[in-house]
């Protein structure tokens, strides 16, 4: 597979990839939802007005591109003075948000974090409203906040860890397995259309 | 060299008496709504500029937001080169045009270009976040003006060059932005539900261009709306980061992002989210 680099924005670490022309922006987390594609309108809008600067590198797969749009990336962020790398505590996450976006944390640990196996996380960022001054505050969100660990512990203590790789489904990976999968597809559709006996392998 | 508010400011009696001749040429339903429609924009409309991120970031660390030439200088300062190489990378195929067009205008290089739209995130097909400047934001502005669509399309022919007499015919000053967005899209106006009306002046297609040279700060930027699916990325982004080491790209994000979050907390903005 040939991907090719056609543009990308430095600050943003986004790119954008055209792959048997067809064009996708890769933006971080260079998941699936997060890469939606693009025509050739937006990707000349891109260039025109979005900070994008045009670039014509191939790579052999998607992983290699966003390896090269995250070195520029941290080559930028050097440049500019700002951290490379870091750490994000809940603590500190929990203390910054507006109170009133407490529930829809709270509801994203159930429906985003536990389903995607993130239980480290998903504890971390409960215990935290639990300790915070919101709750002292607010006790329907401890009482909330309390349920929502109790399931969470009973989630992984019964081992339902279908989505244990901690939403590697979604990284850009299985993007890439994803283009090849839909590339195969289309290969066998039109094998199908003439008629052909064989079947091909979805390994080859 | 053209005075951006003078040659607005003398296109505003045509601009009324092109106004007063459509709602005349119109049926009186027609008529009605077409200045309905005119009124609307008046009270719901605002000078917003659609950004990144990190343009956000820099607003609310800096507290001023900056033109694509002081931009363009700040990224050649780090870079080691020079503000009009990285102006021809971001620009491409629009140098010529744009450089051409800020050229042709009195403190040219000083122009922040915006758009006049209805709120729901703006010209979202462009960025994700939407500056949308206070109501009272023309009092302060040194000049403003609109013009019906991109300026590096509709001001030069078909052979890419700047047409002045056509650019500064077509230039309404704010006074009569109203009246400029109803002569262009009546149409779309008695043709389609009030509800609609934002798309109108949403989009690529019908939008309206802002210009104006003045100072974009947090305390003329009203609220910054946030597109639902960004919000979406982000918060995904935030929330999947807690405890763990992050890699560069998405510790730009998360670091970003959370200046938005704490300057939304401690009233500095006022963010809204937009489906």
């Amino acid at each position: 597979m040939r991907v090719l680099l056609r543009a990308c924005s430095i600050p943003e670490a986004a790119a954008i990839a055209e792959l048997d022309g067809k064009f996708r922006l890769l933006q971080p987390p260079y998941a699936l939802h997060s890469s939606p594609e693009m025509s050739e309108t937006d990707l000349a809008d891109a260039l025109a007005r979005s900070g994008y600067i045009r670039q014509n590198k191939e790579f052999s797969s998607f992983r290699d591109l966003i390896s090269f749009a995250r070195q520029i990336h941290e080559e930028w962020l050097r440049k500019v003075g700002l951290p490379t790398s870091g750490s994000l505590s809940a603590e500190d996450f929990i203390a910054e948000i507006n109170p009133l976006m407490i529930w829809d944390v709270i509801e994203r640990i159930d429906n985003d974090l536990v389903k995607a196996g993130l239980y480290d996380q998903a504890v971390a960022l409960l215990v935290s409203i639990i300790k915070s001054p919101l709750s002292e505050t607010n006790p329907k969100v401890k009482t909330r906040a309390l349920a929502s660990l109790v399931k969470v512990h009973s989630e992984r203590a019964h081992g339902e860890s279908s989505a244990k790789s901690e939403g590697a489904d979604l990284r850009f990976s299985t993007l890439q397995d994803r283009l090849v999968k839909e590339k195969i597809q289309t290969i066998k559709e039109r094998i199908r259309n003439r008629h052909c006996v064989f079947e091909l392998r979805a390994d080859t | 060299v053209i005075d951006l508010a003078q040659a607005a400011a003398g296109n505003a009696s045509r601009i009324e008496s092109n106004f007063r001749e459509l709602i005349e040429e119109r049926s009186a339903e027609d008529g009605a709504t077409i200045v309905t429609f005119s009124e609307w924009v008046l009270e719901v409309c605002r000078v917003s500029i659609n950004v990144k991120l990190y343009v956000v970031f820099d607003l609310i660390n800096n507290g001023r937001y900056l033109n694509m030439y002081d931009a363009a200088m700040q990224y050649a300062e780090v870079l080691g080169t020079s503000r009009e190489e990285i102006l021809r990378s971001w620009l491409r195929a629009f140098f010529d045009r744009r450089i051409a067009f800020d050229r042709a205008f009195k403190d040219g290089e000083e122009l922040i270009y915006g758009a006049l739209t209805a709120g729901s995130g703006g010209l979202r097909e462009y960025d994700p976040y939407c500056l949308t400047l206070s109501k009272d934001f023309h009092a302060t502005a040194a000049a403003l003006a609109y013009l019906p669509g991109d300026s590096v399309n509709i001001c030069f022919s078909a052979h890419g060059e700047f047409d002045e007499g056509g650019t500064c015919a077509m230039l309404a000053p704010d006074s009569h932005r109203h009246m400029l967005a109803a002569c262009k899209n009546w149409r779309g106006a008695i043709t389609s539900a009030k509800a609609d009306w934002p798309a109108l002046m949403n989009q690529k297609a019908t939008y309206f261009e802002a210009l104006f040279i003045g100072s974009v700060t947090l305390t003329n930027v009203d609220r910054i709306q946030m597109l639902q699916s960004e919000y979406e990325r982000m918060i995904s982004l935030v929330l999947r980061s807690v405890g763990r080491r992050i890699e560069s790209a998405e510790h730009t994000l998360v670091y970003c992002f959370r200046s938005l979050l704490v300057a939304a907390r401690n009233q500095q903005i006022n963010l809204e989210i937009v489906s």
